[in-house]
């Protein structure tokens, strides 16, 4: 499989069922950043486009109050848990949106190619490095992207779920190898 | 391409961007005691200058947050962005 990965320049995939929660809270407060970094074993990302992966969940910055917290399906009630008792005396919300949303994979050294083909954002390595996460639009639907070792992550509304995959598949066509 | 910088995100395409119209209107605290002129132009009546001018933008295709930003509306320039709550920086009054 990974060598077949390797000689296709893009590959397309829609990921499977896996927990995403949003997070609220206030940055500023150092009780609170305390409190969810406990949780996931790593700093919340507060720098604007960015991300932290901890051992069960990876972090998503989407705003100056809000996270997209992405997980494995097995562990997105204990997360939601574990987060609402930390932040149990906060001002803070977490909800789980996993159904909400559909995650592709766009992977190989052609990826960037394929989605600038619908995204205003420079891809380029240099300028979009692994872990770096934006929201904006590609071919006019919203989605959360996300860099990865082998490209990249992104995560559209489940109505627009269809139409991506479309888009993503013809732009992808002379990607397939 | 348009680009208009948000704070948060950095410089992006203008289409992830809605105009809020101008920024900086204050509602009357007790606007039942306005006369119907002054709640009309409370409503209605915006500064409409050929040149600077403070508007509200919401980046609701990125971060989804209200900011404010100095347009010049004769060349579309942006002079300045800056977050809610901030006062409208110097260099562009
Ligand atoms: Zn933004």
């Amino acid at each position: 499989m990974a060598e077949m990965m390797q000689d296709t320049p893009a590959a397309i995939a829609a990921l499977p069922e896996s927990g995403k929660l949003i997070l609220r809270a206030d940055a500023d407060n150092a009780d609170i950043r305390a409190a969810i970094g406990g949780v996931l074993t790593a700093p919340l990302p507060v720098e604007p486009l960015t991300s932290m992966a901890g051992d069960k969940a990876t972090a998503l910055w989407l705003g100056p109050d809000e996270w997209l917290l992405l997980c494995a399906e097995a562990d997105r009630a204990g997360l939601q848990q574990a987060l609402e008792t930390a932040l149990a005396s906060q001002h803070a919300s977490v909800v789980d949106v996993s159904d909400s949303y559909q995650g592709f994979s766009v992977t190989g050294p052609k990826a960037a190619d394929l989605l600038s083909k619908g995204c205003a954002i420079d891809l380029h390595p240099v300028a979009f490095g692994e872990g770096k996460v934006v929201r904006t639009l590609l071919a006019k639907a919203d989605i959360t992207l996300l860099r990865i070792e082998a490209g990249f992550q992104l995560y559209v509304l489940r109505s627009f779920a269809e139409y991506t995959r479309l888009w993503l598949d013809d732009a992808g066509r002379e990607y397939r190898g | 391409m348009l680009t208009i910088p948000c704070p948060w995100c950095g410089e992006r395409d203008v289409h992830e961007f809605r105009s809020g119209g101008e920024a900086h209107l204050k509602r009357e605290r007790r606007a039942d005691a306005l006369s119907d002129a002054e709640w009309a132009d409370f409503l209605f009546l915006r500064a409409n200058p050929k040149g600077e001018h403070a508007e509200r933008w919401y980046h609701v295709h990125g971060c989804r947050r209200w900011f404010n930003a100095v347009r010049n509306t004769h060349t579309d320039t942006i002079l300045a962005v800056y977050k809610p709550g901030e006062a409208k920086p110097e260099a562009a009054q």
